[in-house]
């Protein structure tokens, strides 16, 4: 037996035996999401023309995001409570209520706008209707609002996402998501459990930082894990909190190996391939944890394979940039900055966090505080300045000749404060930095082809001041 | 009226006056508004409290671009505007600037300011769940803008210097409800535009001479012949509505509409609640400031807010709702995409959503939909 998708998924690394054993899920999945034969036919062609098809980890992780999709699309059906979060996460929390559930097997725990991008998007090129149902019920066109949120409200309201048991908000960095949440409550009437703390550190203090911040953001942390207990049953401790690193570990060690080969000259990787991983931990809990780490594991050796033959994605000796982020559905984008001739060692957001220093009362803390001193470090759950610094230290990682800041114009804050994040790595560092303001979830927000300009425009310039120094 | 006559004689002078007490070593502290910076401290300090709450000039916004991107609150691009011009009167004067840390609006305003400028940014933060744990932060946060101001001025806080200036803006706090009250009636004796002139006056004004004069505009008023207050009442609400922001009120008398409570989470100072005078007041000002203080659109959750409107809206009879929001401040849209429905199931009330970028050309738009709205209630009524 076949089916209209047999040929997408088999491109994605499914097996046959695979194909065979879900068939009834992946039809359902695609029915409820109105995917046909002719959207399978179009993906077909985007994936081959957008992703280096050659590489089975790029194959394998493709498919890791198809069966995540069919995982969050079923999870109500399959008798799953579904607890969905937000995104950036809170340090790993998915993980960690992943791990309290691990028992009870019937959870479907993620961040599913993410999921969605990933595939909708970056697979199926058909965001828009939810993109546009998600405007038309709240999340207005023209003012600015975050798509990704506009992705979820409107799934919700398409029955692409099943309504969670409960929404997960960190309600301090991001203004819109608990906004966006406390609307779809209002919609939807599911609870939403925020974690609310306060960016008013002073410009510069990052990473020195005020204890009585952390003790405010871990008692919200613990209040989550009392809602966890209360509504789930979930016990979160401290043991099971050092459990989830290891749900994830194989994972970030993986990426770590292929951070390390995308540093060569040449670079073996274009930014397209490596966006498809970088969401496995930020957005998934699930099969993206083993399938997904196997799937870098891949990849990672076979971008190692191409750095020691001396194989890269743009000439060697092409000017290198560190890039701040990657669009979540547009690999005409992400290929773009390879197509202008600029090489990428450095995708910010891939590195993994720098080793933290422990407060003196680090072991008198609650487990949430702890969280909390932690979150303190990465710069941006403590300020714009922090978010700066860390944009900064990520040029550590490789030589670079510049930086291009993309960043999602509106999501404030990474939009409010990029002004002063060109200046301070200018003045800094002295790298020429390129401000790039886009819509990492939306490509309907910007003209690929002005972006094009702009970038052809920095990488003459970077070639030019490579020939003459 | 006099006693108008005298508030609005006291703030085209006021910027003068500031400047000869500054002469005469008198610190001068602004704060941003919000209604989370309690002015208490800075009188017990022995400083000139002076809120950022002048608006509504598109040049202002137009200067703040070179320094921040546009997806940001139009009052707050225009703070950034005077901030970095370096010429601006107002924020020359001051010794320190306190920012409430609500959102990432303000959080650009403090760290572009702390950036571009020399002026001493000082943010302390307002959590955004009312509960204990929060207001515990936000006592914290308090007691950090006591030190700076003990700091910046030498003079010590003493629980008695503080008591007496919470008594102080109690009482001017006390004369704005009891105006706000004798709105309720049916034959309105103070106009919007004069109510919402008295109320940022008490964001600028001499605290003392203020309430002087709001003594006697209350005795005025209570006398007055009112002929005005036909047209259909409203309920004006929004994000922020700041001083020199004329046009949304002028229409809409223009229209013939009569505005008779407004609520904005900027630029009309919270006068509901009351600092308790016994017990601590450090914690009196936090219980006050913070879990009294009604709740605006960035809270989480933020329906009290909402259940607020509505109270006010049959407490004063209203006959509609205007909302009024400034570009990008995106916790106000998100909920007058839902708070309509809300408010027509508990009141029978429509509701209008207007928005500006203080850009003069918007003036005839708004103005178009606003007579329309006025129509609309006119043939309801």
């Amino acid at each position: 037996m076949t089916g209209y998708y047999d040929e997408l998924l088999t491109l994605c690394a499914f097996d046959e035996a695979e194909i065979e054993d879900q068939r009834g899920r992946i039809e359902s999945a695609f029915t409820k999401l109105g995917l046909g034969p002719a959207d399978m036919e179009r993906a077909v062609l985007r994936v081959e023309k957008s992703f280096d098809m050659e590489l089975l980890g790029v194959r394998k992780a493709l498919g890791v995001w198809l069966k995540e999709l069919f995982d969050v699309v079923l999870a109500r059906e399959e008798g799953k409570k579904l607890i969905y979060f937000g995104y950036p996460p809170f340090q790993y929390i998915g993980l960690v209520i992943k791990a309290a559930t691990e028992s009870k097997g019937d959870f479907y725990i993620g961040c599913p706008e993410v999921v969605l991008c990933q595939t909708l998007g970056q697979i199926f090129n058909k965001l828009n209707p939810v993109l546009e149902e998600g405007e038309a019920k709240g999340l207005a066109p023209g003012h600015a609002m975050c798509s990704l949120l506009q992705i979820k409200n409107g799934a919700l309201e398409k029955g692409f996402l099943p309504i969670p048991d409960m929404s997960i908000a960190t309600s301090y960095f991001c203004d819109m998501g608990p906004e966006a949440d406390e609307l779809m409550q209002y919609k939807y009437g599911y609870p939403v459990q925020y974690i609310d703390s306060c960016l008013d550190s002073r410009w510069g203090e990052w990473p020195a930082f005020d204890p009585e911040k952390v003790h405010y953001l871990g008692s919200q942390v613990n209040d989550l894990f009392k809602s966890l207990k209360d509504l789930f049953g979930l016990e979160i401790n401290e043991e099971l909190w050092n459990n989830a690193r290891f749900l994830a570990g194989r994972l970030y060690l993986a990426t770590n190996q292929l951070n390390e080969h995308l540093i060569a000259d040449p670079v073996p990787l274009g930014v397209a391939d490596s966006e498809l991983i970088i969401n496995f931990p930020m957005g998934c809990t699930g099969i993206a944890m083993e399938e997904g780490a196997e799937a870098v594991e891949i990849l990672a050796r076979e971008v190692g394979e191409r750095v020691e033959k001396g194989i890269g994605v743009v000439p060697k000796h092409s000017p290198r940039v560190a890039i701040a982020f990657q669009s979540l559905i547009d690999p005409v984008f992400n290929q773009m900055i390879g197509e202008v001739g600029l090489a990428v060692p450095v995708v910010a957001v891939l590195l993994p966090p720098p080793p933290t220093p422990k407060s003196d009362s680090y072991e008198t803390l609650t487990l949430g505080e702890k969280r909390a001193e932690k979150a303190m470090y990465s710069g941006a759950y403590h300020s714009s300045y922090g978010l700066i610094k860390r944009m900064e230290e990520s040029l550590k990682f490789a030589e670079v000749d510049g930086m291009i800041y993309n960043y999602q114009f509106s999501c404030r804050p990474l939009a409010c404060n990029s002004k002063l994040l060109k200046l301070h790595i200018e003045k800094e560092r002295g790298l020429p930095t390129l401000l790039l303001d886009m819509d990492f979830y939306d490509d309907r927000n910007y003209s690929a082809a002005a972006l094009r300009t702009r970038l052809e425009a920095f990488s003459e310039m970077l070639k030019a001041r490579k020939t003459a120094a | 009226m006099e006693a108008m006559h005298n508030i609005k004689s006291d703030l085209a002078s006021r910027l003068a006056l500031l400047q000869q007490e500054k002469k005469k070593g008198k610190k001068i502290v602004g704060y941003l508004p919000g209604g989370y910076f309690p002015e208490e401290l800075v009188l017990a300090a022995g400083a000139i409290p002076l809120c950022m709450i002048r608006g509504g000039e598109h040049a202002a916004v137009e200067a703040s671009i070179a320094y921040v991107d546009r997806w940001l609150d139009t009052f707050y691009r225009a703070q950034i505007g005077y901030g970095v011009s370096g010429e601006d009167p107002y924020y020359n004067i001051l010794d320190a600037l306190f920012v409430p840390i609500t959102d990432s609006n303000n959080r650009a305003l403090s760290d572009v300011l702390a950036y571009h400028t020399n002026i001493d940014i000082l943010p302390f933060g307002v959590p955004h769940t009312k509960a204990e744990a929060g207001c515990q932060y936000y006592l914290h946060g308090l007691n950090r803008v006591k030190e700076e101001l003990e700091k910046i001025t030498g003079v010590e806080i003493t629980e008695q210097r503080l008591s007496d200036a919470i008594q102080r803006c109690n009482r001017e706090r006390e004369l704005l409800r009891e105006i706000s009250l004798l709105r309720k009636s049916d034959a309105v004796p103070i106009r919007a535009k004069d109510f919402v002139m008295v109320n940022h006056a008490s964001m600028i004004a001499d605290k003392e001479g203020l309430i002087r004069n709001l003594e006697a505009l209350v005795q005025e008023l209570k006398e007055v012949e009112c002929t005005d207050g036909k047209g259909p009442r409203l309920l004006l609400t929004g994000s922020t509505l700041a001083m020199g922001d004329h046009k949304i009120l002028e229409l809409i008398e223009g229209a013939g509409g009569v505005v008779v409570i407004e609520e904005f989470a900027e630029g009309i100072k919270p006068y509901w609640q009351k600092v308790e005078t016994t017990g601590n007041p450090m914690k009196a000002l936090a219980e006050a400031y913070f879990m009294d203080r009604i709740v605006p659109a960035w809270f989480r959750p933020g329906h009290e807010r909402l259940a607020h409107l509505v109270q006010l809206a049959k407490d004063y009879s209203v006959d509609g709702v205007i909302w009024y929001q400034l570009l990008y401040r995106e916790s106000y849209k998100m909920q007058s995409y839902y708070f309509p429905e809300i408010l027509k199931k508990e009141t029978g009330l429509s509701m209008l959503t207007l928005e500006s970028d203080y850009d003069p050309s918007e003036t005839a738009q708004l103005g178009t939909r606003i007579e329309t709205y006025m129509e609309s209630l006119r043939r309801e009524k």
